[in-house]
């Protein structure tokens, strides 16, 4: 089963990124934020996570950190997908163990490319 | 020593910071102190030159006297002086609370103004992201509409090519029927043509029968006649004609019997003709079968046409379902690029968060504003709003950007935001 788990605390990014996955045949799990979603996690096992970076409490990085904590997710290839756009939060997210970096608003046919180079 | 010239110099700068010396009292004071020492200066050179005796105390007291009357009116000066100068501040202090007082007014309308903007644009948030979550939903339906559309349009390919067969064999099997019924029809046109002359040639051979009884009558009459001359004769011949008499009797009698044998014969070939003419009306009755011939071939002629029709719409109906799967899936294509789309709603919603910022921002220095005249406090450099810290919140490109084309028109020096050269998608 090819789930990939987003996390956004826009209901916009949640709905379409959901859509358009849903189209290339992936499962989606949905998370408002990274509390939420590490809840979530405890018993879900995607072979993808998208993050947004910026949002209430937990932000991406921290995120990030606490799944890499995790061994089960040592392999799970991690998105961010963000309007930031600063090589220093780049390469925080790279030390973070983030997978790939893709600014908002991203076409389609990219995204579902990418993913599809991360989970074939 | 080095510390002692230190103090010195400190007092020296904090008595020029304090202008001790503007003060008319301390004026009056340098003067009266001045003049005495003039004066005991002039009592001492005039004595020592002129040798006289000049009193010390006289000098000295009409210096003091001087100095006290110029020290008095100098008072008296300064006293109103600082009168004034004590209502010019109570005035200013008075303006100052009047605007500390406003300042908090005005602070606590700017704090209710900000936070009614805020919720406008929070409004303005929830607003697009409710529209975003209508419109991708509609977006959605679209997008199956079309994809059942799409799954219809398979299904009846499937279903026309099936179908195609299936009818195909069947339009062959009814033009060979067809083509059966006109040959069958052909042969039995032609037989129906051969029986009408055969029943036309029976009639005219039993009308000719007609010709025999008129034979058989004039016969039956003429030998009556004969009969009749021979009766005659033998009456004139007497008694030697009486056989001859008998023998004209029987000839009579014989041609009355010929005569009603032709009235049968003639009446029985009536009888036969009319028998006749009706079975051959009824056979050529029959010859209907032309007019349900030709019904049968503009029939066989409108299938085939019929057959070639389907056969075109046959080849038109795959182009048509081929076109509009097409068109669907263009339709599909665009409604996924148009739900990429509504990532702007998140955009917005960010930049609006940032607006919403700086604008408590503002806010708050407006109120430590009134603080600090309120307090009467010393600006420093804590009260400040710097452009730069609000550079460094930006989290978009184009939030930079309009940040950057704004400063340096204003005048301020800033480097150009680097990140226009990363890329959007990297993979580590």
């Amino acid at each position: 089963m090819k789930t990939i788990h987003l996390v956004d605390d826009s209901a916009t990014m949640l709905m379409s990124m959901e859509m358009l996955l849903k189209r290339a045949g992936y499962d989606i799990i949905k998370s408002e934020n990274a509390e939420a979603a590490l809840t979530t996690l405890q018993s879900a096992s995607p072979k993808l996570i998208i993050t947004d970076l910026n949002m209430p409490g937990m932000n991406g990085i921290e995120l990030i950190k606490e799944i890499k904590k995790n061994t089960k997710f040592r392999f799970t290839p991690i998105l961010m997908l963000t309007t930031e756009s600063q090589q220093t939060k780049r390469e925080e997210a790279k030390r973070a163990g983030a997978t790939g970096w893709l600014v908002k608003p991203v076409e389609p046919d990219q995204l579902i490319a990418v993913v599809k180079q991360l989970v074939p | 020593m080095v510390n002692l010239r230190e103090i010195f110099l400190t007092a020296v700068a904090r008595l020029r910071q304090t202008q001790w010396y503007a003060s008319p009292s301390v004026q009056a004071a340098a003067l009266c102190i001045t003049g005495t020492s003039i004066a005991l200066v002039s009592v001492l050179l005039i004595n020592q030159f002129a040798g006289t005796q000049l009193s010390w105390w006289g000098a000295i007291i009409c210096s003091l006297v001087t100095s006290a009357l110029w020290v008095v009116r100098q008072t008296v000066a300064e006293t109103r002086y600082i009168d004034e100068l004590e209502t010019a501040l109570a005035e200013a202090n008075a303006y100052l609370d009047k605007t500390s007082e406003q300042l908090h007014t005005t602070h606590q309308q700017v704090d209710e103004y900000a936070s009614i903007l805020n919720g406008q644009i929070d409004g303005i948030s929830n607003i697009t992201e409710e529209a975003s979550v209508d419109l991708m939903s509609a977006l959605y339906q679209i997008e199956e509409v079309i994809q059942n559309g799409i799954d219809s349009i398979e299904l009846s390919q499937r279903n026309t090519a099936e179908f195609k067969e299936e009818s195909a064999a069947e339009i062959d099997q009814a033009n060979h029927r067809l083509e059966e019924i006109t040959q069958l029809i052909n042969t039995q046109q032609e037989h129906d043509k051969a029986h009408t002359a055969a029943i036309q040639e029976v009639l005219q051979e039993i009308d000719k029968l007609k010709e025999l009884t008129e034979l058989v009558k004039n016969i039956a009459f003429q030998t009556n006649l004969l009969a009749l001359n021979a009766a005659i004769e033998a009456a004139r011949a007497g008694e030697y004609g009486r056989g001859f008499a008998v023998v004209a009797e029987q000839v009579r009698t014989l041609s009355s019997q010929s005569s009603e044998a032709a009235e049968k014969i003639e009446s029985g070939i009536r009888s036969a003709m009319e028998t006749a003419k009706v079975h051959g009306e009824k056979l050529l009755s029959t010859n209907q079968s032309d007019e349900t011939c030709e019904l049968l071939t503009s029939f066989s002629g409108s299938l085939a046409s019929m057959t070639a029709h389907y056969r075109r719409l046959e080849e038109f109906s795959p182009r048509m379902l081929n076109c509009f799967s097409g068109v669907a899936k263009d339709i599909a294509g665009k409604v996924s690029g148009a739900i990429g789309k509504i990532q702007f709603q998140d955009i917005i919603r960010q930049r609006a968060e940032n607006v919403k910022l700086e604008h408590e921002a503002l806010v708050s220095l407006f109120g430590q504003f009134s603080d600090y005249i309120d307090g009467r406090k010393a600006f420093d450099d804590s009260f400040n709003l710097s452009t730069a810290e609000m550079f460094e919140k930006y989290v978009m490109e184009d939030q930079r950007r309009i940040h950057f084309d704004l400063t340096t028109s204003t005048g301020e020096k800033r480097v150009a935001p680097e990140e226009t050269r990363e890329p959007k998608i990297e993979l580590f």
